[in-house]
């Protein structure tokens, strides 16, 4: 995956795949593989080159807060923007009776997998409706205080894969 | 010796002295707040009970719910700790009227040291030094010049009435004198309504130098050496080490010796610390005594082997102190760092969160002292210090190197901490030639950014970040998909409900 981060005010940009254990980061054409060795609720300890580096963070949204080996840096993921090859088109719907709480996006935002789209509300409970993958809203279809039927669009994403 | 003791207190210094009370198979009390109820230091004690409240004021300085505490539980004795209580003669004296010990001096040497005017006439019958300087009334202009020419330029003229700088003149030379008594005594009376002023040696370069104290009630007063606490943000200390870089062996017998004829003095028991400004050259005043346990006394136990909470408990016991003044030694060097949550960066703003990870440093010359852990809150209702880092090494530079990867095996996330602020100082120059005046982060650390500029290994590991821990758990979002349309089915999303 392309990697953005902002970093005391600058964007850098890495590529970063992992397979299993292995992973893969290129920075400025440069590749390093580094093992995964221990992974913890918030922490990571890789290893490259017989170095260990051990590291925790704390997420905010997208903003972080790093411990790297007695070091902190701040910095900011990036979410990228959604280029044109865009492959899969999906709708995002109910499956249950509920009235639209919230809409947290609008059309042209960019969203992750996982990112809170719309949140229902139904039994007591706050439902939210969840990007499946990463992609760009390309529109909403209800407002909220509307009470919504199971399987009726409500937004709609297009992915990037 | 007390069967239980109750601790007036919270945070580390509540954990540390009920760890003193378990060495001394005491059982313990712990008095919590609202805001603390899921603290770990409550744990830590054997009975823990709600003071109600959030506010200092409705918890722990609310006297009359800790008594009620204290009669329920059958506490015998309060430790008060540092702050809060601790320095409360009024207190102390309410303690004593319910047969309660109060563990700390006498209500009058409290009282005695807590008006610095009152600790300086004390100090100076008892041959100690105090800030040159002559007092302005009925002196004429003349007289006055003359005065601050024996006391030698700078010199600094205050108003007597005075606070807040007002009314305050440096003068550096003779000539600036006239002028600068008739503008201090002309603010003077303007914002006191008194020109009386007092004019009194000025020093620039200064080391805050201070000397452990304790006492027992048989009369017999012992010091446990000096510490230095030059390393002050915002008139507060953040790095302690014990010996002093600064003061020769004849000036620290002569400091101690000082210390011991002021606590002489006021018949002082129970720990206490004497505060002095370290002017080189030998000279040293008297700023000002401490009459409860000091937040930095572990420099003071590492190097002179004794632990000085649990003396303070058997010396309000009745115990008298067992060895002598020549039975004492500062054995290799130690050094504290205060953790807090602060940004160093922001003018020293108090960070409030949840820590969402902490992971003290280990190790055989290391000492933590702390009040928190993971999922600890840090609330904006008492001081943001989250530890004490003490490190002991044979000599200062084995000391500030244990330190060093101390502060770096530390790792607190989640609220922003004073830790990189902390390690720069400890590898700056000045810092490591023991050049620390109190005026030391000010000349060598403003507008400092705590920035890094990230290298390889900043870059690799916050990859790693990304890929392991960066998107909400790893945990992939569970879709259902029809046709080409991706369907989201909320019931696999049942961790993200809340009720409302």
């Amino acid at each position: 995956m392309k990697l953005k981060i902002k970093l005391n005010n600058t964007e850098h940009e890495l590529h970063v795949t992992r397979t299993g254990e292995q992973i893969k980061v290129v920075r400025d054409g440069r590749e390093t593989v580094l093992t995964v060795r221990e992974v913890g609720e918030n922490s990571v300890t890789v290893e490259y080159g017989g170095q260990l580096l051990r590291l925790a963070g704390a997420k905010k949204g997208d903003k972080r807060q790093m411990w790297v080996n007695g070091r902190y840096v701040n910095y900011e993921r990036v979410q990228k923007r959604a280029g044109a090859n865009t492959a899969v088109a999906g709708s995002l719907s109910a499956t249950i009776p509920a009235v639209v709480s919230a809409i947290l996006v609008s059309v042209g935002d960019e969203v992750s997998a996982g990112d809170k789209l719309i949140l229902l509300e139904s039994m007591k409970m706050v439902i939210p409706i969840q990007a499946p993958e990463d992609g760009v809203v390309t529109a909403v279809k209800c407002a909220v205080g509307d009470s919504v039927q199971p399987g009726v669009p409500l937004v709609l994403v297009e992915g990037v894969n | 010796m007390f069967k239980k003791i109750l601790v007036a207190n919270r945070g580390e210094i509540a954990q540390r002295l009920f760890a003193a009370c378990q060495g001394l198979d005491v059982a313990t009390v712990a008095i919590y707040s609202e805001a603390d109820a899921d603290a770990p230091w409550v744990r830590a004690a054997d009975e823990a009970y709600p003071l109600g409240g959030v506010t200092a004021a409705e918890s722990y300085l609310n006297q009359g719910k800790i008594f009620e505490i204290v009669r329920q539980s059958g506490a015998e004795a309060i430790h008060p700790g540092y702050g809060f209580l601790s320095e409360n003669s009024a207190f102390a004296a309410n303690c004593a009227a319910r047969n309660v010990t109060f563990i700390g001096p006498s209500p009058e040497a409290m009282r005695q040291m807590g008006s610095k005017a009152n600790a300086r006439e004390i100090a100076q019958a008892a041959g100690v030094p105090i800030i040159p300087g002559v007092d302005g009334a009925g002196k004429t202009d003349a007289e006055l010049a003359e005065a601050a020419a024996e006391l030698g330029y700078p010199v600094l003229i205050k108003a007597s009435a005075g606070g807040g700088g007002k009314g305050m003149r440096v003068v550096e030379s003779g000539a600036e004198f006239k002028d600068a008594l008739n503008a201090a005594r002309n603010e003077a009376r303007n914002s006191f309504g008194d020109d009386h002023v007092i004019v009194e040696k000025y020093f620039t370069k200064i080391h805050h130098v201070e000397v452990q104290i304790l006492g027992d009630e048989h009369g017999r007063v012992l010091h446990l050496f000096e510490r230095e606490c030059s390393i002050q943000r915002r008139h507060q200390k953040i790095i302690e080490e014990s010996p002093s870089p600064t003061i020769d062996d004849e000036t620290r017998q002569k400091m101690c010796a000082s210390a011991v004829a002021l606590a002489q003095a006021v018949g002082y028991s129970s720990a206490g610390t004497v505060e002095f400004m370290y002017t080189g050259g030998g000279h040293f005043y008297l700023l000002e005594m401490n009459t409860r346990l000091q937040v930095e006394h572990p420099i003071t136990e590492a190097v002179t082997g004794l632990d000085i909470a649990q003396w303070q408990i058997r010396i309000a016991a009745g115990e008298a102190l067992p060895f002598a003044q020549e039975d004492l030694t500062q054995r290799g060097h130690a050094i504290e760092c205060r953790v807090y949550a602060e940004d160093a960066a922001m003018n020293f703003l108090p960070s409030i969160g949840e820590l969402v990870l902490v992971q003290w440093p280990e190790g055989p010359r290391v000492r933590v002292d702390t009040g928190v852990q993971t999922g600890s809150a840090v609330s904006t209702y008492y001081d943001p210090m989250l530890a004490k880092i003490i490190t002991w090494g044979e000599d200062r530079r084995a000391a500030m190197a244990a330190m060093v990867s101390a502060l770096r095996h530390t790792a607190v996330l989640g609220v922003t901490t004073n830790i990189p602020y902390l390690l720069d100082i400890l590898q700056e120059p000045h810092f490591q030639q023991g050049e620390t005046t109190t005026n030391y982060l000010a000349e060598h650390f403003a507008g400092w950014t705590g920035e890094i500029v990230p290298d390889e290994e900043i870059w690799l590991a916050l990859a790693a970040f990304e890929a392991v821990h960066g998107r909400g758990g790893g945990q992939p979002v569970a879709t259902q998909t029809v046709g080409h349309t991706a369907v989201l089915t909320p019931w696999q999303l049942v961790k993200d409900w809340r009720n409302v």
